[in-house]
Order: structure tokens, then C-alpha cells, then sequence
């Protein structure tokens, strides 16, 4: 199993960048949908950090047929499909208010959420 | 109106569609002995589904695959799921505790409860994945006729 | 009996689905009574397990009969009773009121939220965690939206933020999967020590994930932009809902990872006590300016979340009690005057507080009742909010905090006045409004019960409170043995 902190390696990095340009565009993007891509760049990042904790180079996949010894850990993988059927659901449920949303206000711009322009 | 796609969008996508339900079955019945499940087979069913839609246009697939149908089906999806669950306390053990043989390594149906979950699981997904495409169709449909 | 852990989650989960099944049917209109109906089951589940709970004793169930470190593990200790205890309670009363106007899928919604805060408060296992407060986070997005097409962007705010804490609140998970291998809990709680010895710097980033990720979704100070627009533009029942039971799972979640499980020797509590006195004092002064009812009852609920952060940061057992038994009194109260506002907004369909003034057809029951709600709030001796308030506030003394103490006070005084300024309103005769007297949109009796319950479990915990710290006294010897 994994012993504290093994050494960054490349995939943690881009795990990490994939995390802060989601985190950007969430926060500083006008564009609701681009907000929505900003949170699935985001979750893209984690699900990416949590797959590279279960890899370890030169390890088989987890499936016990004889003559296999060293496997990768499943757990990571396993859970990542949930968070990823969580980042579905997300995205499903912002893109059906977002058009709901622009129905009413005819804008996709980021001052609706702050009530601007409202009654 | 949709445009409607060209006749080998239409025949590609025709001759595609059972293919991708076998595989979906393929990835659903084999997860518990090699990579695949419940969840990666009901996407699989899912988009099959959906790329019906998108080659044949809404009116003719709603036809055959009603919303109202795959609502019912998700739902029964879940429920035979806890279902499931509940029958391991009734049979003495615990919620989703396994009650069926476990089987020969390797083959298909062993590990237990894990296919019969797994069947439930991927008519869920697939159910839903669809619904969820449909119902933001809908929304573009309804856009366009405005 | 041992079976019930995993009931209490998985009924309503079943039920929900079974109703969304039903509502595709003609029976369309008994879907209400059968989420009633499953989530009475569920909460009296919850009850039949409080005397062994509140005798001492911890009630364990693993999943699919998998040992602890492998499966998931759920366990009702203490804590976790009290919160499912409040959940259920508020849980069946919102189901009760919003059976006359809603339907079908509004109820599925609910059970789900429902199912997820009891399997968030119950599960031991980090990632069960998020997932279950992802289910229930999801489901209240859904239910923000209300007839008001404002509701719309309310919903949407809320999911930005929301899912922006959670996907935090995961990374956190991930590096602590990294660092300890493994997700359970109690192996956690060995594991955590050991490895703060050695990467001090993870340890850290991992709470700091947490605190911002938990301080998002329990609304406090620099985070709370969802909390006024989500609660005031809901439904009534999930407003109450919301301010009741989704913002205590963020304390909750404080109290079980840094307090029963994360003891580092790093202290916590300065953090705590000046993030609730700050968000303790800005919700107040915000309420005081609101001009919308539901919407200073928003910024009230910020208020109070500050105050049981207080109560958290002292660090004492007296501090502790006094939150948890705040924390539970805040969920009775603010539920009678989400409940009540709701009735009045209804009845008058006016939402502006000096709109409300000299207005003769609001019904008695409600204009009462948000009255009682507000003194309670506001700590009057005889009702529950008091008691809360003068434990912490005893707390603060006896830890020589004697500022902190006073901006209690102050800020009991602040509330009165905001609550007082609505409750003038409410009750100043009507003098020109005569002429304009309308019928009055009559409110079934069922919805009375629900405010009738909420009032007097009030009173009753104020006039006992012997009672009610009794209901908690496991939840804090789980945290100050």
C-alpha cells in the first residue's frame, strides 16, 4: 500500500493544474457555461489525483487469476466512477437550470446570479 | 424541424446501435471477472440510445423508447437494487450481504450477488443517462419552436 | 434492532424511488402520504434506538457483513443520534406541511435528502461521507427552485458553491487517502497522529481543505452569499429544512473529523471562536438592514450558526454543551419561524416586512407564533433559546472571555431588535387597511400541527432543560470523555 506521500509525480501536477484552471474558471469566468466547464475541468483534476494514487508502474490490473501477484490498488478507481456519476448528475442539473435561467433573463452573464436586474 | 441527417449518418448509426447494446451487455454481465460494471455498461446502453436520437431525430426514437417507459425502468433499476438489500436481512444477513453461491473464479456468473447488482445498476444508468439527454433535447426543441 | 442503522438510510432511499415510480400513475396524489408514511417509519426507528444510544451505548452495522477496515461501517453514537433525531423531526414536519401543495417528485426529492443526511451523520467511512452529502446536496439544489423565477438563480448560486465545497472537501479526502491508506475512520483517528509527526504540512493542507469546504456549505462569514438567496426564495418546507438541518451538517462534520477524529496538537479553537464571533456579528448586522421577512431570517440563521461555532471554538465541555444543545434548539426555533413567515408571506402574499404592518389578515396563530419563535430566539428566559445562550455565555466567562460574553449579549440585543421590528408589524392594528380587506386565503389545520409541535417542543425544552441536556449529554462525553 501507499507509505505517507510517495514523490509528486508528473500526473499529480497536471492533476493539480487541471485543478486550478477549473478553479479559475469557476471563480473569474463571466459565462454560466463556462462556470459549469470551469467545475468539470475541476472535477477532472481530482478524479485524475485519485487514479494516479491507485497507479504504480509495472503493476497488472486488479483481477485475481493465478500467477498474478502485484496488483494496483482498485479502491481509487472504484471511486472515482462515483465521483464521476456525481459530476454527470452536477452538470445535467447546472445546464438544465442554465437554460431555464436564460429563458428568463435572455443573458447568460454572471450579474443574474447576484439577483441583478430582478422584479 | 431538426435537419435530418444524411442517410449514412442514419445507416451508420442504424447498423451501430446493436452493437453497442451487446457490448454494453458484454461490459454489464463480465464486470465482476474484468474491467467494466454496472455503471461503464449503462453509459455504454446510454449512448447508444443516444446516438439514435441524434441520427434518426426525437419523434421516431420516442416512438419506440417512451420517456415514461425509461422512467420506469430507472426507478425499478433502484429498487430491485435495495431490494436486493433488503432481501440479505430478510435471509439472515446483512443489507446487501450475499446470500448466493459464490461460484468458480473466473467464470460468469459467480461472485454472487455482484451480477445481479450490477444488471440492476446498468438498466438504471442506461435508463438514465437517456432521460437526462432527452430531457435536455426537450429543451432545445422547445427553444427552437419559440 | 441491529438492522436499524441501515434502515433508517436505506427506507426512504427505496421509498423515494417507489414514489417517483407512483407518481407516473394515477395514484399521482397519495405520493404525499407515503413519503409521510416512510419517513415516520424511518424517524420512529430513530426513537426505538434512543434508549440504548442515550444509555451510553454505540450501535455499529457493517454493510454487506464486511469487517471494518474493507466495508463500509454505519455507527450511531451519540452525536450522530441527535443530529438524525433533529433530521427526522424536521424532515417529517415539512412533509406534513407541503402535503397539500406540492406533489409527485418533490416528495421523491425530499426522502433522498432526507436519506442522505442520516447516511452522512451515520456512515464511518470518509468517502461514504461525500457521496451521501453529495446526494443530499444535489437534492436540495432541486428543491430550492420554487414557483418564483428567481428561485431559479438561487439554486444555481447554491450549486456553484456547493459542489466548489465538496470537490474541495474530496481533494482533502484524496490526500489523506494518500497519506494513510485508507478511508474508515476509526483507522483514521490511529493513523492521523502518526503522520502528523512526520508531514506536519499535508496534515494542515488537508484541514485547511476541509474548514473552507465545511465553511461554504454551514454559511459562515466570507462564504455565506448562497445562504439569503437559497433560503428566502425556497418553498417554506425547505427553507426550513435548509436552515434547520443542511447547515448543521457542516458543524456536524467539524465536530466528528477535528474533534473526535483528527486530534492534532495543533488547536484549532482561536480559529474557531473569531470565524463564529465574525460571522455571528456580520449576520446580525446584515439582518438588522434586511427588508425581506425570509430574508433576514437567512441572515439570522448566519447569526446563529456564528454563535454555535462560539460555543465549539471555547473549547470547554460547558462551551460544547451549549452549542450542541444550541444547535438543536436553533433547528426547533428557526423552523417555527421559517414555518410561521412562510404562513404569513402566504396569507398576505407580501414579503416585505413594512409591507406587513397594519395588515388585519394574517391569522392569529402564525402572528404568534413567529412572536414566541422570536423571544425564543432572541433568549427569554422561559423558552429553549435562552438556556443555549447562557450556557455558552457562561462558558465565555469561565474562560475568563469576557468580550466574547459581551458580544453575546450584544448581539441578543441586536436580534431583538430585527425580530421585535417584524413582530411590531405584525400585531400594529389596522387602521387603513380595513377597506382593502380581503379574504384571506384559508391555511388547512395540518399545517398548524406542524408550527403546534415545533412551539411547544420550544417551551419544553425551555422550561426542562434538564431534558434536553440530557439528549446530548452522550453526544459531548463522545467529545470530552
Amino acid at each position: 500500500m501507499i507509505e505517507g506521500l510517495r514523490e509528486s509525480r508528473v500526473s499529480d501536477k497536471i492533476a493539480l493544474t487541471l485543478f486550478l484552471i477549473g478553479l479559475y474558471g469557476l471563480i473569474a469566468k463571466k459565462n454560466l457555461i463556462k462556470k459549469v466547464m470551469g467545475l468539470n475541468i475541476l472535477t477532472s483534476g481530482i478524479v485524475l489525483f485519485f487514479i494516479s494514487l491507485g497507479y504504480e508502474k509495472g503493476l497488472t490490473a486488479p483481477i485475481m487469476e493465478k500467477g498474478i501477484t502485484d496488483v494496483v490498488d482498485p479502491l481509487p478507481q472504484a471511486l472515482m466512477l462515483t465521483t464521476i456519476v456525481i459530476g454527470v448528475c452536477i452538470t445535467a442539473l447546472a445546464l438544465s437550470l442554465i437554460v431555464r435561467i436564460y429563458r428568463r433573463y435572455s443573458s447568460l452573464d454572471v450579474k443574474i446570479l447576484t439577483g441583478e436586474g430582478d422584479e | 424541424m431538426r435537419r435530418q441527417e444524411t442517410k449514412i449518418v442514419r445507416n451508420v448509426a442504424r447498423k451501430l446501435f446493436p452493437v453497442l447494446v451487446l457490448f454494453a451487455f458484454y461490459l454489464i454481465i463480465y464486470g465482476h471477472i474484468s474491467p467494466g460494471g454496472g455503471f461503464q455498461g449503462g453509459v455504454v446502453l446510454g449512448s447508444s440510445l443516444i446516438l439514435l436520437y441524434l441520427s434518426e431525430g426525437p419523434e421516431r426514437v420516442e416512438k419506440k423508447f417512451k420517456n415514461s417507459q425509461l422512467a420506469i425502468l430507472e426507478a425499478i433499476g433502484v429498487l430491485t437494487f435495495v431490494g436486493i438489500g433488503f432481501l440479505g436481512i430478510i435471509l439472515g444477513k446483512h443489507f446487501l450481504g450475499n446470500f448466493l453461491p459464490i461460484g468458480r473464479v473466473g467464470m460468469v456468473p459467480s461472485a454472487g450477488l455482484v451480477l445481479l447488482l450490477n444488471l440492476f445498476i446498468g438498466t438504471k444508468v442506461g435508463a438514465g443517462i437517456s432521460l437526462i439527454f432527452y430531457a435536455l433535447m426537450k429543451f432545445d426543441r422547445r427553444a427552437q419552436g419559440e | 434492532m441491529s438492522n436499524f442503522p441501515i434502515l433508517i438510510v436505506a427506507l426512504p432511499l427505496c421509498f423515494a424511488f417507489f414514489i417517483s415510480l407512483l407518481s407516473l400513475t394515477k395514484l399521482n396524489r397519495f405520493c404525499g402520504h407515503l413519503a409521510l408514511l416512510s419517513v415516520g417509519v424511518s424517524f420512529v426507528l430513530t426513537l426505538c434506538l434512543g434508549p440504548r444510544i442515550l444509555a451510553g451505548e454505540k450501535i455499529a452495522y457493517s454493510l454487506g457483513n464486511w469487517p471494518a477496515p474493507l466495508g463500509i461501517n454505519l455507527l450511531v453514537d451519540g452525536l450522530s443520534y441527535l443530529l438524525s433525531l433533529i433530521f427526522g423531526l424536521l424532515v417529517l414536519l415539512s412533509v406534513i406541511y407541503s402535503l397539500e401543495d406540492h406533489k409527485g417528485k418533490y416528495f421523491s426529492l425530499v426522502l433522498i435528502l432526507y436519506a442522505g443526511m442520516n447516511g452522512v451523520v451515520f456512515t464511518r467511512d470518509l468517502f461514504n461521507l461525500y457521496v451521501f452529502w453529495e446526494i443530499l446536496s444535489i437534492s436540495a439544489y432541486i428543491l430550492v427552485v420554487s414557483p418564483q423565477p428567481a428561485s431559479l438563480r438561487a439554486s444555481l448560486l447554491y450549486l456553484f458553491l456547493g459542489s466548489l465545497a465538496t470537490a474541495l472537501f474530496l481533494l482533502g479526502v484524496g490526500i489523506i487517502y494518500a497519506l494513510a491508506g485508507t478511508f474508515d475512520m476509526d483507522a483514521l483517528a490511529r493513523e492521523i497522529p502518526v503522520i502528523w509527526r512526520t508531514q506536519p504540512l499535508a496534515i494542515l493542507l488537508v484541514g485547511a481543505l476541509f474548514l473552507v469546504s465545511l465553511g461554504i456549505k454551514s454559511g459562515l462569514f466570507p462564504m455565506y452569499v448562497w445562504v439569503p438567496e437559497a433560503h428566502s426564495l425556497a418553498p417554506t418546507p425547505i427553507s426550513v429544512l435548509l436552515s434547520g438541518a443542511v447547515l448543521k451538517i457542516g458543524i456536524y462534520i467539524f465536530i466528528r473529523l477535528f474533534l473526535t477524529l483528527f486530534r492534532t496538537e495543533v488547536s484549532l479553537e482561536g480559529l474557531i471562536l473569531y470565524w463564529g464571533l465574525i460571522s455571528m456579528v456580520f449576520g446580525g448586522c446584515l439582518a438588522l438592514v434586511q427588508e425581506d421577512l425570509k430574508r433576514m431570517l437567512a441572515y439570522s440563521s448566519i447569526n446563529q450558526v456564528g454563535l454555535i461555532l462560539i460555543g465549539i471554538g471555547l473549547g470547554t465541555k460547558l462551551g460544547m454543551e451549549g452549542s450542541l444543545y444550541h444547535l438543536f434548539n436553533h433547528a426547533l426555533i428557526k423552523g417555527s419561524l421559517f414555518f410561521s413567515a412562510g404562513m404569513i408571506i402566504e396569507s398576505t402574499g407580501k414579503r416585505r416586512i413594512r409591507e406587513l404592518k397594519g395588515n388585519g389578515i394574517v391569522p392569529f396563530f402564525p402572528r404568534f407564533s413567529f412572536l414566541m419563535g422570536a423571544l425564543a430566539i432572541i433568549g427569554v428566559p422561559p423558552l429553549n433559546g435562552f438556556i443555549s445562550k447562557w450556557l455558552i455565555c457562561r462558558a465565555a466567562v469561565e474562560r475568563g472571555n469576557l468580550i466574547v460574553a459581551a458580544l453575546i449579549l450584544i448581539f441578543g440585543i441586536v436580534a431583538a431588535v430585527y425580530y421585535l421590528k417584524v413582530v411590531q408589524n405584525l400585531f400594529s392594528v389596522a387602521k387603513m387597511c380595513q377597506t382593502e380587506k380581503r379574504q384571506s386565503s384559508s391555511i388547512p389545520w395540518i399545517k398548524y400541527t406542524c408550527l403546534g409541535t415545533l412551539l411547544g417542543g420550544s417551551l419544553v425544552f425551555g422550561l426542562l432543560p434538564s431534558q434536553g441536556l440530557y439528549l446530548i449529554r452522550e453526544a459531548v462525553a463522545l467529545i470530552f470523555p
